[in-house]
């Protein structure tokens, strides 16, 4: 097995530039090609341990990030393509990073259904995994970086991926995407922490990913039991605390916070009340991240109920 | 008049005070009170009407009379066919 | 014209071969031609999904899950739409991918469809427009210029979205619009509907066939070319061997209906692309047809838009020629004093529209 960071710089790029690169993420493998150096130093940075396929073998998602046009390089903008085509629209490119971890996201999110799909960052300790659905802007991102960074193996912070009828989760690891203020609270928490390219002016904010594929089995693939569910909640003023919350709430919640749970109908609900029932499901509301790693900490070896 | 479930979903029930209902027709998810869950239960078993519905379902709470509970029992099912969940017939 | 999906899609014991490499490429190919979800059917049909790679397996098999999605809540709207349209009285008849999938012919198994078409008398689409509007679809936000578009124009009112559920209708009084040149009795087309689900319509099977042909070759729908071509093959084949009488009308019965021309288009292309069997009097009539036409123009348009828009099939100028056949249908639907503002302003829109969503991927990327 070769990983990405045993090329040496000049072979990545020949590969990127010349549509020879295909990484294994998980259970998917992607062929990414890209001419643009804000994408070889992302990768460079941020893949280094990710296992590099050959091309020949069978290719899940076709990516790639270019510019369109001769016009393209006048306006500085580049376009994401997907499978040869364009889901989304054109793109300053300076953002150009954010957008191909957006693309690669946007690949999960859409097209795989042999997973019941949720929106939600997912860390494991000791084989145990637990779940963050994820309430846009709940702080489920910074939580995962900063587990990631506390020893813990981040196995998404983007999708739980639950084989049907399971109460597991399958592992696909990538960068951890953080905006904004919480890329500071990260850069103070960890002066380790290894940043990827940043992204100016998206209609996120400033951007930029985390490597959190730290351990040593951050690329194992074997699925992992699921242990609780955690619904996260940054907030600087309430009090921080860890508690129950109802089961059947946080089975609709979690559904309706899926990619696909719909789309599976009936075999989607059969899924979600499998892991729900072999789950406990808690309220996280906190603003200290130490206290929320030591909190997690206990729950994950029982200590807390 | 009767009520009727045409092809009775699937449940979530722990013991709370909501249940999760998949309805096989529409394949919409609700999360229903315990309460309309039980009813919906007991439609899925036959037909029947308001009456029928309130005297087998336990009453919530000793002070309310019967009147009171027909109406509630009226109410829920309002809702849950607004739901498409149930139907007249 | 042969590539590795209508190969396969025809002679699916041939994926047994493919290596790593082929089987992504198919894959790929499928996807963005809209009929991975129909490869996964055909690949089942013939015992052949089974002995493929979990790797490919699972694509196929995903694709399937948002095509058997898409019918179950086809199912679940034609209650509702069945139930507004009985309320004033009009016969619920669908065209296209839902009457496909209600009928369940060949052509409607993993079907993708987008929307839901509908074929009112012209005389009742307002009664029907006001029940779909009281069992809750509505009239989207158009501007003044698409609403009159629409309605002046086109054989559609706009299309009717139902907010709570995400479906939307499109309801056509007729198969092709009052200012194309063939002119349609939609009349006829009632005259033989023929039920296809409890108490709903289709069209009757030749009659379907000539639409999907018209459809195809009037809508400018090129993107999706090669689907509505697999569209017609499948009819054709299905209905040949069960209607005895199916070859010796389905000409008369196109000349009838004043769309000859796109019939003939449909039964070459479909034999071209995939060998779609033809009886030698259809290929002689087809033969006096096509010298009449400036064929050489058609079919290096044409070949482009029945090939997946991708590396290993792509044919030089394949975005000029998409381009083309989309003003080219436009051309045959609307006298041309109508088409040019109709494009320009089209482009326009387009470009505008581009510009105030400029962070238009928000969405997309998020979810």
């Amino acid at each position: 097995m070769i990983k990405l960071n045993q090329l040496s710089g000049l072979e990545r790029r020949r590969r990127l530039c010349n549509n020879k690169l295909a990484l294994r993420v998980g259970p998917f493998v992607y062929q990414v090609h890209s001419s643009l150096l804000e994408l070889d130093d992302g990768l460079g940075t941020l893949y280094g341990d990710f296992e590099v396929v050959d091309c020949d073998s069978f290719v899940d998602f076709t990516v790639s990030v270019k510019r369109a046009n001769p016009l393209s390089y006048l306006k500085g903008t580049a376009d994401f393509y997907f499978d040869h085509q364009r889901p989304f629209t054109t793109f300053n490119i300076k953002n150009a990073y954010a957008f191909f971890e957006w693309g690669l996201n946007w690949c999960i999110s859409v097209y795989p259904n042999e997973y019941l799909t949720l929106h939600a960052g997912v860390v494991a300790k000791e084989g145990r995994a637990t779940i963050f659905p994820g309430v846009p802007g709940a702080g489920k991102s910074t939580l995962c970086a900063a587990l990631g960074l506390a020893g813990w193996r981040v196995l998404s912070d983007e999708h739980a991926l639950i084989p049907p009828k399971t109460s597991t989760v399958v592992p696909v690891p990538r960068p951890v995407s953080l905006k904004n203020e919480s890329l500071e609270v990260i850069r103070r928490f960890s002066s380790g922490a290894v940043i990827g390219p940043p992204s100016g002016d998206t209609h996120k904010g400033r951007v930029a990913h985390l490597k959190s594929d730290l351990t040593a089995d951050a690329h194992e693939r074997n699925p992992l039991p699921v242990h609780s569910m955690v619904f996260p909640q940054y907030s600087p003023t309430d009090e921080q605390h860890l508690s129950r919350r109802s089961q059947t709430q946080s089975f609709v919640m979690a559904a309706f916070h899926s990619f696909n749970y719909s789309e599976l109908g009936m075999e989607g609900f059969l899924t979600m009340r499998t892991l729900i029932d072999a789950v406990r499901c808690y309220d996280l509301v906190y603003r200290d991240l130490d206290w929320a790693i030591d909190t997690m900490e206990k729950l994950n070896v029982g200590m807390l109920r | 008049m009767r009520w009727q479930v045409s092809k009775l979903g699937e449940f979530y029930d722990r013991d709370e005070d909501t249940i999760v209902y998949f309805d096989r027709a529409s394949g919409d998810t609700h999360l229903l009170s315990t309460f309309a869950g039980s009813l919906l239960q007991e439609l899925g078993e036959r037909t029947m009407t308001v009456e029928e519905l309130a005297s087998i379902l336990p009453k919530e709470a000793a002070a309310v009379d019967t009147d009171q509970f027909e109406q509630a029992v009226k109410a829920v099912l309002e809702d849950l066919s607004v739901l498409d969940i149930i139907e007249r017939c | 014209m042969n590539h590795l999906l209508n190969g396969t899609l025809l002679t699916p014991e041939r994926a047994g071969e493919f290596n790593d490499r082929d089987l992504s490429i198919l894959v790929r190919h499928a996807r963005s031609c809209g009929l991975l979800a129909a490869l996964c059917v055909r690949l089942k049909q013939t015992n052949q999904f089974e002995g493929l790679p979990i790797e490919a397996q699972r694509h196929l098999h995903s694709a399937l899950v948002v095509a058997d999605k898409q019918a179950r809540d086809l199912k679940y709207e034609l209650k509702w739409i069945k139930r507004a349209l009985d309320s004033v009285n009009i016969k619920s008849v669908l065209l296209k991918g839902a009457a496909y999938i209600l009928a369940d012919l060949p052509s409607g198994r993993g079907r993708l469809i987008s929307d839901i078409d509908l074929l009112i008398p012209k005389s009742k689409i307002e009664d029907a427009e006001c029940a779909l509007k009281e069992f809750g679809w509505h009239n989207g936000e158009y501007s003044a210029y698409d609403e009159r578009y629409y309605r002046q124009w086109m054989h559609e009112i706009p299309p009717l979205g139902h907010p709570k559920r995400g479906s939307t209708i499109d309801v056509h009084h007729t198969i092709l619009p009052p200012t194309a040149a063939p002119n349609v009795d939609a009349n006829l087309l009632f005259a033989n509907t023929v039920e296809i689900g409890d108490g709903l319509y289709g069209l009757a099977p030749i009659d379907m066939v000539i639409h999907s042909a018209t459809h195809l070759f009037h809508e400018g729908e090129f993107h999706h070319g090669l689907r509505d071509l697999w569209d017609i093959d499948r009819m054709l084949r299905d209905f040949s061997a069960r209607i005895p009488t199916f070859w010796r009308e389905l000409a008369p019965r196109a000349e009838q209906l004043d769309l000859t021309d796109s019939l003939f288009h449909g039964l070459v292309y479909s034999n071209q692309v995939f060998s779609t069997p033809l009886p030698n009097h259809v290929v002689s009539q087809a033969s006096n047809w096509s010298r009449k036409l400036k064929k050489p123009m058609m079919n290096f348009l044409f070949k482009r838009a029945f090939s997946p828009d991708q590396p290993e099939t792509r044919w030089p100028l394949t975005d000029t020629a998409l381009n083309a056949l989309y003003v080219r249908s436009h051309y045959l639907r609307m006298p041309l004093r109508l088409l040019m503002p109709h494009l320009l302003r089209k482009a326009w829109t387009r470009r505008f529209q581009d510009k105030q969503t400029s962070e238009g991927i928000t969405n997309a990327a998020e979810a």
